[in-house]
């Protein structure tokens, strides 16, 4: 894709030294295509390249892909995509816990009716969701 | 949840189903106050998640979770 890409002028690639190493630019020679991302799309694009090139390196990123998920799959097994979520530490927060105490009591009128409402398959459970807001 | 943090809810969703299912303590952190409440936040380093917790209870005789409720952040 990306020789496509250059061979149509849309990009251009080059070998630049990097502190002793090699390493590949790919610059943009052409804006993007008006209408095939929309906002939330560009904005998870912009969030990514800051995470990835101004807030990381090669090494950190590393890192990152080898934790939890890395280690709970088994050898050859493919890594879940959600389990991405658990490369970031996740702390509780106090607003987390304050939300939890206001909530208590609706909490426990409903544990006290006995009613959970029983999905043994989170499919059905995604189901539902999916039908009561009409997703696609 | 808004329909444009749906994917996002249910990545999130899924994701606590595979953790709860491996292990419910691991999983989230218990509430210092209500100790019979157990609470999964969503990871804030990642803005395309909605920030939320979710609240539930872990039945050690019956061998499961119970996932109670849902707060937005």
């Amino acid at each position: 894709m990306l020789r496509e890409m250059q061979s149509e002028g849309s990009i251009h690639i080059r070998d630049v030294d990097f502190h002793g190493l090699m390493k590949k630019e790919y610059i943009a020679l052409a804006p993007e295509q008006p209408g095939v991302l929309n906002q939330a799309e560009r904005d998870l694009l912009d969030e990514v390249i800051q995470f990835v090139c101004d807030e990381n390196s090669a090494r950190s990123i590393s890192e990152y892909s080898h934790k939890l998920p890395w280690e709970l799959a088994e050898f050859g097994e493919v890594i879940p995509y959600e389990s991405s979520l658990l490369l970031f530490p996740v702390e509780t927060s106090p607003e987390a816990f304050d939300e939890v105490t206001n909530g208590v009591e609706e909490i426990e009128r409903e544990r006290s009716k006995g009613g959970a409402v029983v999905y043994t398959e989170l499919k059905a459970f995604r189901d539902r969701i999916r039908a009561e807001i009409g997703a696609r | 949840l808004a329909l444009a943090e749906y994917d996002a809810g249910v990545d999130l969703l899924v994701l606590f189903d595979e953790y709860a299912t491996l292990n419910p303590r691991m999983a989230g952190t218990q509430h210092p106050d209500l100790p019979h409440l157990w609470l999964f936040e969503s990871p804030s380093a990642l803005s395309r998640l909605p920030r939320v917790v979710l609240v539930y209870t872990i039945e050690d005789d019956e061998g499961y979770a119970t996932l109670w409720n849902l707060y937005r952040l």
